[in-house]
């Protein structure tokens, strides 16, 4: 027992109507670099949540050197050696190096409750030698890269003491000089016998820095393997993995005029270089790992934030577009990712919802005509079959998938005939997913063109007419219907192809 | 059961406890004032007397209930309202000696002043993105000093016998002109708040920002006319003060935005914005002012008052958020 480090076996969590975790396990041994792969979706992060004490789980066992463990909360798993380093960093702005790495443990002034500051910076510089870091411990974090905030943090982790390090997704905002650097110290650590757990969509990585990988799919364990005794193609077979069912009510159409066409869209940090066109009748997907830009691309072309070079033709008109408004004018539509913080006024009724976007149609003069907006709404609730107790209820109270179309019906209502569906699925249950495939497949037989950026392979594949792939902010190739396989989209979405084209 | 049901569904709306509050106050007043030999609160003069004190705190709490509404706030009103009050009267002034005529023009002025005001305060908040809260906290200082360095500190007095109409005088005799203007103000709110896309928008941007410039809401143009609005009518209850005194005095208004804040609030209209209601407003305007009155009734004066108001904001939050937590509970 004594060489594994870590050892957890068959985890099982359930959310309400999901298995998140079915007996999933891993393993990490002393000294070892454990890469954790899988498709957005697959469980990593709630395997981490359970290590990191942030949910607890529902059965399964955990032994950290040998030993059985529960851990209770973040603080309990921080006292066990188990320090987690996410995407986002927990440190706190305006508060100084030195005192994030000890924040909550600061040195004392024996026998008082104040703050020995001097002991404080000197123990800080310590530990940033060991992460070979050379800065001034009194500076806020705030001033600090991006890349120094993480050698912090990996700083705060060896300064509690940690035996075992997850680091989430570290390289996703690296450059390629820092990421030298993060691999430096990742060997460095792992020849002082910690244990690392590294996440990461670049499978690139996992063959520069890794030792074994365990890949997930669908809350489930695939496997663990040694990386070397694994191919990409392996890996990316093993994430994916899953047959296509027929949830999708896939309709096959002329494809028409076209409707929308980017040309070279550029947003510095976001995306570079993006073309494509769009066409009546169709459905574009638009798909890559999270993080590669889709979104980005969708708000830039509604307007909802800025780019700084391309050019959008709507119907083979130029037109600039700086703001929603401008975008809505044009018939565009955008259904956001997030609902309830985007796409809703939670606190406004059905009705008041579906006619926010185009007020200007049920106004008389100045006053808007509230007859004929109950019409409008009452006839969207009815044609959509929106399951909602009546007009006036407030759309918090609403099912998602019910909220989702509550959205669907105030961009039909503008008269968009270019929409685009930001992962238009997530967290709907499946019937109510069929349903909105079968609005979308109304839409096109009325003429509208539909970009859809989705994550869920299956359903991209099960509902695209084309499908384009982005990667790190570019677009990494197109595939048609026929050619595309969840195998090649992987490929293309992990930079993959392009670097056997070069 | 259902009786139950009713009751319940009773409490629920938010307009219950404030009615129960105000017909509270008016019996305890008429009670106390009996005792102390001084009967007589409950009548229409008394009432007639709380809503022309009312009034002026009324026109401000229209445009406040629009701003809080977006989730802003603008804590200038009252510095507003002292200056247009100073340059109506100083208009007023030199309107007369051109021609007696010309004196109801110097209202225009006064208000026209709160259009500028409204302008540049929201302007400030909307293009450079500027917390409501500060922006609005530098005028009521700017403002301030600025009235009082027009008028080197002291009242424009006397003014002519025209510009007394708008706060001394009656319809029907007994009817104060400045309730009148009130109750167009208020009727005018309630038809840009439930018929008009600026109220829909308002609420929105209230409820949530993003979703609705996401929905294409010009939100800089909304805010703006929501600042000018509020700005516009503290100029107007300004002038009607002014008038009401017969001098414009760059010391009146100081603590106003509490008072009206207080009674938005209380009506039901959230800070955090996107939920509220004009009626509402009204409501906690009343309940507000009565104790006021009530209270000079029965002797008790300034101190034991601002006390007492204290009191009465913290009970409505509660009651607000008592309600919010029995209706979570029915709806499990």
């Amino acid at each position: 027992m004594s060489d594994l480090l870590l050892e957890m076996k068959d985890i099982t969590k359930r959310f309400p109507g999901v298995l998140a975790l079915d007996k999933v396990r891993l393993e990490v041994q002393y000294g070892e670099v454990h890469c954790l792969v899988g498709e957005n979706g697959a469980g990593k992060s709630t395997l981490m949540k359970i290590l990191s004490g942030a949910i607890t789980l529902d059965s399964g066992e955990i032994l950290l050197e040998g030993k059985p463990i529960q851990i209770t909360s973040p603080y309990h798993a921080q006292q066990l050696g188990i320090s987690m380093i996410y995407q986002e960093f927990n440190l706190i702005p305006y508060l100084s190096v030195a005192e994030n790495i000890f924040l909550g443990r600061e040195p004392r002034i024996e026998k008082t409750p104040l703050i020995n500051w001097k002991r404080m910076y000197n123990e800080a510089y310590e530990v940033l030698e060991q992460v070979g870091l050379k800065l001034d411990v009194r500076v806020p974090v705030a001033e600090l890269s991006i890349a120094q905030q993480q050698m912090v943090e990996i700083a705060k982790a060896l300064s509690i003491k940690a035996k075992i390090i997850v680091m989430d997704e570290p390289s996703a905002t690296l450059t390629e000089h820092e990421l030298k650097t993060l691999f430096e110290l990742i060997k460095t650590l792992r020849r002082q016998n910690l244990g690392i757990i590294y996440i990461s969509h670049r499978l690139e990585e996992l063959y520069e820095i890794g030792n074994r990988v365990t890949v997930m799919r669908d809350g489930q364990y695939v496997g663990t393997h040694e990386v070397c005794d694994v191919t990409r193609e392996d890996l990316i077979r093993m994430m994916v993995g899953r047959e296509l069912t027929k949830e999708y009510p896939k309709i096959f159409l002329q494809r028409g005029k076209e409707k929308l066409r980017v040309e070279n869209l550029t947003r510095k940090g976001a995306f570079q270089d993006i073309s494509f066109s769009l066409y009546s009748g169709e459905i574009v997907g638009l798909t890559g790992l999270v993080g590669a830009g889709r979104t980005e691309v969708a708000r830039a072309i509604f307007g909802a934030d800025p780019m700084d070079e391309g050019k959008i033709y709507v119907e083979e008109q130029e037109v600039k577009i700086h703001s929603p408004q401008e975008a809505i004018k044009h018939g565009i539509g955008l259904l956001t990712e997030d609902r309830k913080n985007q796409g809703l006024v939670l606190s406004m009724t059905v009705r008041e919802n579906i006619t926010l976007a185009n007020l200007k149609e049920i106004t008389n003069w100045i006053f808007l005509d509230l007859p004929k907006e109950r019409q409008v709404a009452e006839s969207y609730v009815h044609d959509l079959q929106i399951r909602t107790p009546s007009i006036e209820q407030i759309s918090q109270n609403l099912s998602g998938g019910n909220q989702q179309k509550v959205v669907l019906a105030k961009w039909l209502f503008t008269k968009s005939r270019i929409l685009i569906f930001d992962e238009p699925t997530r967290g709907i249950d499946v019937g109510a997913k069929v349903e909105i495939f079968r609005l979308m497949n109304r839409l096109l037989e009325q003429g509208v063109g539909i970009l859809m950026i989705s994550s869920e392979l299956p359903e991209v594949l099960g509902i695209c007419d084309r499908i384009l792939v982005m990667h790190e902010g570019n677009l990494a190739g197109e595939l048609s219907r026929e050619e595309a396989t969840q195998e090649r989209i992987m490929q293309l979405a992990t930079g993959y192809k392009k670097q056997n084209v070069a | 059961m259902w009786l139950k049901q009713i009751i319940k569904n009773f409490f629920y709306r938010s307009w219950v406890p404030l009615t129960i509050t105000l017909i509270v106050e008016f019996a305890i007043f008429e009670f106390i004032g009996n005792q102390q030999g001084q009967p007589g609160f409950l009548s229409l003069s008394t009432i007639i007397l709380i809503l022309n004190q009312l009034s002026i705190f009324g026109i401000m709490a229209v445009g406040m209930t629009f701003v809080i509404m977006t989730s802003g706030i603008d804590l200038s009103i009252g510095s507003v309202g002292a200056m247009s009050g100073v340059v109506s009267a100083m208009a007023a002034v030199y309107f007369s000696s051109i021609s007696s005529y010309l004196v109801p023009f110097a209202f225009l002025a006064g208000i026209l002043i709160g259009v500028v005001i409204g302008l540049v305060m929201g302007g400030i908040i909307t293009i450079w993105n500027i917390p409501p809260f500060i922006v609005t906290l530098a005028f009521m200082s700017l403002l301030r000093g600025l009235a009082n360095i027009i008028t080197d500190g002291k009242p424009i007095s006397p003014v002519p016998e025209g510009f007394l109409i708008l706060g001394r005088d009656m319809l029907f005799k007994f009817v104060p002109i400045s309730v009148i203007i009130f109750g167009i103000v208020f009727l005018i709110g309630l038809i840009l708040l439930h018929y008009t896309s600026l109220g829909r928008h308002t609420l929105a941007i209230g409820g949530n920002e993003e979703s609705a410039r996401l929905s294409g809401i010009p939100i800089t143009r909304v805010k703006l006319l929501v600042y000018i609005l509020c700005s516009v009518l503290s100029a107007l209850a300004g002038v009607i003060l002014a008038s009401r005194m017969g001098s414009g005095s760059p010391k009146v208004g100081i603590g106003d935005e509490l008072a009206v804040i207080a009674s938005v609030v209380i009506g039901g209209t959230s800070l955090s914005g996107g939920k509220g209601s004009l009626w509402g407003t009204l409501l906690g305007l009343c309940v507000v002012f009565t104790l006021n009155s009530g209270l000079n009734w029965i002797g008790i004066e300034t101190f034991g008052q601002q006390v007492t108001l204290g009191l009465v904001i913290l009970a409505a939050v509660l009651t607000d958020k008592l309600q919010a937590k029995l209706k979570e509970q029915n709806a499990t």
